[in-house]
């Protein structure tokens, strides 16, 4: 009983570690169609901004308003100053963004040093749950991202600016032709996918280690995840995500890790091969 | 270019370094016509991004303040040390290719340096075949023995044989193993186990990471199951942080034991730390004249509170002891330099240091201590230095 409730629970820390960092990419791969290999980098920028707040004295929730308007920041200026021009040439933008990628790294790097960053998660200690006790901070970190799904979801079903991001992807042209302003729209998807890294990387900056590289870690799994879900928007993440997070979790309790990271990973691609528009295709 | 010339200004200089080295003035007149005429070089060849970043900046650090003070000294032999830094990028391929770079564009006469075992078994697949000296300094899994090769840190029975003997002996017997999935770590387990049995102890359980894995939590269960006294880490890089933040919120009482743990990360996270055990040849702590002198050094070059490691100081040491060599040598012809390492000694921060010349490997201090709130070590035991033993070896 209790081995199971934590088996439970760590997989659904996996699950909503996956979902943190897969849903702004959901945002800019999966709807706006932008290979974009900067995205890890963007959950770095998150991680560093809860870093830099703790460090002037500022507290953790904080840094959890702040980090999503820095996130937006940088993606509006990197949509604005490099993106845009690049909408029609994929493969110049797949180049360009792994370049940024680079330069964001080394940025830091230069900036903080390669020593990695201090922070502290707001709450400590372990809670019981029938019988099992579990890291309260990690159950934060599950609740947290059941929110930001649910807040997702809602953005893109029920707001204008969603319904203006579901029109433009659907045609482009037409939406143009109907008065939406695709630049527009454009800019603030990139910006809210950014900004959604950023959320993650604060929330999850608790549990892994700070530096400059932690984006890496992220980048090829969230892209995993959005193929593997299907690239139709949240309903894809959290499909790809549980699927991924789930399998991985259930299986490291039998086998070794490195051998469930890749029966994970086999498992994905015979999925894609018979569902190749994953799980929850749009 | 102008380094075929005499001009006033570097025979006034050399005539300076001359004087500045007392009674030896005379030596330095001769040494300025050599510096003219060539340099030794040295290629410095280690993990400046990927998992290793976090510990390549300091090893960099160490070797430059040591290429700085020998440069400032007269330089080896009265040749001035040029050095080449390449990124090696923590990965196989990397290492490769800028090993062949090194030995084979550059021409570097010895190249020291690396983190983690897969870049020195990448660098010696190049540097061996070439004969070219390569000198590397991290703790490892020992077992190499290479004419070519040359270690200045720790091996097993140097750093986990004399840990095991005092936990057991202090701590508990019963152990559980954490690390990741390459070389090192699975080696170094075996050797662990091997030292746990020799004492009447026993590992529970071992259980190996990929690069880059986010949660450790299931491995966290099973060792609350296992029970067992004592926990060791060889959770490598910056996955190391990422361990050590996860076992502290699991709130799991096993004591903690790594011989990867240093000032790199108790000074990056002294709360977390506290209360580890580790064994590394250097800690920052060591109260003689050369270490004091040695971070002194190392803060006005570098910052003020900025932490060293055993990696970094065996980097410096490795520097010295080159220079050494090739001083004893006469010539950086390897051939000749090889046999001389064995034949100079260091008076090192870590204390006196010298190459067993059986092993080409270094008799590193082993000094067992326990992480402090602050950041630093205190020493539970100092256990000198100690032979470094690579089974079969005999160069």
């Amino acid at each position: 009983m209790e081995q199971g409730v934590t088996l439970i629970l760590n997989s659904l820390t996996l699950i909503s570690i996956l979902v943190l960092v897969s849903l702004g990419l959901a945002i800019i791969f999966g709807l706006m169609n932008v290979i974009n290999l900067a995205h890890g980098e963007f959950v770095t920028i998150g991680a560093y901004t809860l870093a830099l707040t703790q460090a002037m004295g500022g507290n953790y929730w904080v840094a959890l308003v702040m980090a999503p308007l820095i996130g937006a920041m940088f993606g509006l200026l990197i949509e604005k100053g490099m993106i845009r021009y690049l909408y029609e040439k994929p493969t110049s933008i797949i180049l360009a963004t792994w370049g940024l990628g680079m330069v964001l790294q080394q940025g830091l790097q230069l900036v903080f040093g390669a020593a990695p960053q201090r922070v502290s998660s707001p709450i400590s200690g372990a809670v019981d749950i029938l019988g099992a006790s579990y890291p309260a901070y990690r159950l934060m970190l599950i609740g947290f991202s059941i929110l930001i799904i649910l807040a997702c979801y809602a953005l893109l079903r029920f707001t204008r600016f969603g319904l203006d991001i579901r029109a433009v992807i659907q045609d482009r042209s037409m939406a143009s032709a109907l008065g939406i302003d695709t630049e527009r729209v454009n800019a603030r998807a990139f910006a809210l996918g950014a900004a959604l890294a950023a959320i993650a990387g604060v929330l999850i900056a608790p549990l892994t280690v700070v530096i400059a590289q932690m984006g890496i870690n992220y980048l090829a799994r969230s892209f995993f995840v959005v193929i593997v879900g299907g690239i139709g928007g949240v309903g894809g993440v959290v499909a790809g995500s549980t699927l991924v997070g789930g399998l991985e979790g259930f299986m490291n309790y039998h086998l070794p890790v490195t051998v469930s990271q890749a029966l994970v990973l086999v498992a994905a691609i015979v999925i894609v091969r018979f569902r190749p528009r994953g799980l929850v295709p749009a | 270019m102008s380094t075929k010339f005499i001009t006033r200004r570097t025979t006034l200089k050399g005539i300076g370094t001359g004087l500045a080295a007392g009674g030896l003035a005379m030596t330095g007149f001769p040494a300025i016509v050599k510096a003219q005429s060539e340099t030794v070089k040295i290629g410095f060849l280690t993990a400046l991004t990927g998992l290793e970043t976090i510990l390549g900046e300091t090893q960099l650090n160490c070797f430059k303040l040591a290429v700085e003070e020998i440069n400032a000294a007269g330089g080896i032999d009265g040749r001035e040390v040029e050095f080449l830094v390449e990124d090696d990028q923590t990965t196989t391929k990397g290492t490769i290719d800028k090993a062949r770079k090194l030995a084979f564009q550059d021409e570097v006469d010895a190249i020291i340096g690396m983190i983690a075992s897969l870049e020195h078994v990448a660098a010696r697949s190049v540097t061996t075949p070439a004969k070219k000296l390569l000198m590397y300094t991290t703790y490892y899994e020992g077992e190499v023995c290479e004419r070519y090769f040359a270690a200045t840190g720790q091996v097993p029975n140097q750093q986990i044989v004399p840990t095991t003997k005092w936990l057991t002996e202090n701590v508990g017997k019963s152990v559980y193993i954490l690390g990741s999935d390459y070389i090192w770590p699975r080696r170094s387990a075996e050797a662990i186990k091997n030292a746990f049995e020799a004492n009447g102890g026993k590992v529970l359980g071992a259980e190996f990471f990929p690069f880059g894995t986010q949660d450790f939590g299931p491995a966290f269960d099973r060792i609350r199951a296992a029970k067992p006294d004592l926990v060791w880490m060889m959770v490598a890089g910056a996955d190391g942080v990422t361990v050590l933040k996860q076992y502290r919120s699991f709130g799991l009482e096993p004591q903690l034991v790594g011989n990867a743990w240093d000032e790199i990360y108790s000074f990056a996270h002294p709360d977390l730390a506290e209360g580890t055990i580790s064994n590394q040849a250097y800690f920052m702590g060591i109260d003689t004249p050369e270490n004091k002198r040695f971070i002194e050094a190392y803060r006005a070059r570098f910052g003020a509170d900025k932490p060293i490691n055993a990696i970094g100081e065996a980097a410096y040491d490795a520097t010295y002891l080159y220079k050494l060599a090739v001083e004893k040598a006469g010539s950086t012809d390897v051939e000749k330099v090889i046999p001389a390492l064995s034949q100079v000694e260091f008076a090192a921060p870590q204390g006196r240091v010298n190459m067993s010349a059986i092993n080409n490997h270094m008799r590193c201090n082993s000094i067992l201590a326990r992480a402090k709130a602050d950041g630093m070590w205190e020493t539970i035991e100092n256990f000198g230095q100690i032979d470094p033993d690579i089974p079969g070896c005999s160069l």
